[in-house]
């Protein structure tokens, strides 16, 4: 090797042990100790290799990394573990102070809304209309106490057993006669009393026969709740 | 380091990763302080700032032990804990502009002059000579290309072996060879231009 020089990967192999064989390692020393290009090579690379490891000798003023680093560990640890439990905290509040102010607010203020449950009597007027529509009368009116409606006097019969049927037997109710639907204005005249009905006819007295015999009679009557 | 000590060390550490695993997290200051200072010196290498080299290096060991219930024991723990500093610091470095020395621009006159700041925590009680040249070694590092300085510091400074460096960079050991003569010859050149070697 005496007209070549050692590549540079090869000093450094050389340098870190890493030449194959002994033999080889040998050569490359004998080379090294004969030539001054590659001495000068060798001997660069093994200061600047030694400048490095002396980075390793200093010293850092360290004393408090170990503490710091462990408390800011926790630290974190503690809030990444609340953030972690923050739906089920505001979940939890959420279902407590809504109980809360469910259970404390005023039922009977200005600003609340009193529902009552008037489901009796609803179920009973809905009752009444049915069977009132079923027969093809219309309803006029509704109360808290009755159901006032009208239908034509053929039909009337039929209504009064369909509400019979079904509990409703307390029944007023008078004749008109006219054109349809009692006309606005017309006064209506009740019949003393309220009825019990039930099936049967309409008493002797209240039936009134068309002058003409072509316009409708029309009963109008209330069921009473 | 020889290798009866190594081993024992060794066995130090997994026996506190046994007990930081089971809830003593304390335990993990023993390690720290057995790394800290290969730990901040590779981060320092690298940044050359001391402040944010403290910081990095808090926040590497606090990556250690929030992910030590992954380390498979397969290699040293040392080895495990350089690789998460490696990452960390490319990571870091891809956010970051990193920068040498805190210099100065004063002007006076018409001349302009360029103070560099030493910063007397690294090693007040050395000799000027000495300092020196570990500056101007620092410099030169500094400027080497990243994988370069990365592994030389690995190699050179830390005397990692190869297979280690091989483990941690996650490349193959043929390539750490070349990086490693590379680098060697780049940073040798750069030394004796400056009239150190």
């Amino acid at each position: 090797m005496k007209n070549e020089h050692i590549p540079f990967d090869m000093l450094s192999d050389l340098y870190d042990g890493l030449i194959a064989t002994e033999e080889e390692k040998e050569t490359l020393l004998d080379h090294i100790d004969s030539c001054p290009v590659c001495r000068l090579e060798y001997e660069k690379l093994r200061k600047t290799i030694s400048l490095m490891a002396e980075l390793r000798k200093e010293e850092f003023d360290l004393r408090e990394l170990s503490t710091n680093t462990i408390a800011l560990q926790k630290h974190r640890a503690r809030r990444r573990a609340f953030m972690k439990a923050m739906p089920a905290i505001a979940a939890s509040l959420l279902i407590v102070f809504g109980g809360y102010w469910m259970t404390t607010r005023d039922p009977g203020g200005s600003n609340s809304i009193t529902i009552t449950d008037p489901r009796g009597q609803m179920g009973n007027t809905e009752k009444i209309v049915t069977i009132v529509r079923d027969q093809k009368g219309k309803i006029v009116k509704l109360t808290d106490a009755y159901v006032e409606g009208e239908i034509e006097l053929k039909k009337f019969m039929k209504l009064r057993r369909g509400l019979g049927h079904k509990g409703f037997q307390k029944v007023n109710y008078r004749i008109s006669t006219g054109s349809g639907p009692a006309a606005g204005g017309q006064k209506h005249i009740w019949r003393k009393g309220i009825e019990n009905v039930g099936a049967g006819d309409i008493p002797p007295g209240n039936q009134v026969s068309s002058p003409t015999g072509s316009q409708k009679k029309y009963i109008r009557f209330r069921v009473y709740k | 380091m020889s290798d009866k000590s190594e081993v024992k060390n060794g066995d130090i550490d997994l026996e506190v990763i046994d007990r930081v695993l089971a809830g003593n997290t304390e335990a993990f200051s023993d390690i720290i302080e057995r790394y800290q200072e290969m730990t901040f010196r590779y981060v320092y290498a690298q940044f050359h700032n001391y402040d944010d080299a403290l910081d990095i290096t808090q926040e590497i060991f606090i990556m250690a032990i929030n992910a030590l219930a992954t380390f498979r024991r397969e290699s040293k723990f040392s080895t495990w804990l350089y690789s998460i500093m490696v990452n960390y610091c490319k990571n870091y470095r891809k956010k970051k502009n990193r920068y040498s020395v805190v210099s100065l621009n004063i002007v006076k006159g018409e001349e302009e002059f360029d103070i560099q700041l030493p910063d007397h925590r690294e090693n007040p009680e050395a000799d000027v000579i000495t300092q020196d040249s570990l500056r101007i070694v620092k410099e030169e590092i500094n400027k080497l290309p990243d994988d370069y300085r990365e592994i030389l510091l690995m190699r050179d400074v830390e005397g990692l072996s190869y297979n280690e460096i091989a483990d941690i960079l996650l490349i193959k050991l043929n390539n750490v060879k070349v990086r490693i003569h590379r680098g060697r010859e780049l940073l040798k050149n750069r030394l004796s231009d400056r009239g150190l070697i």
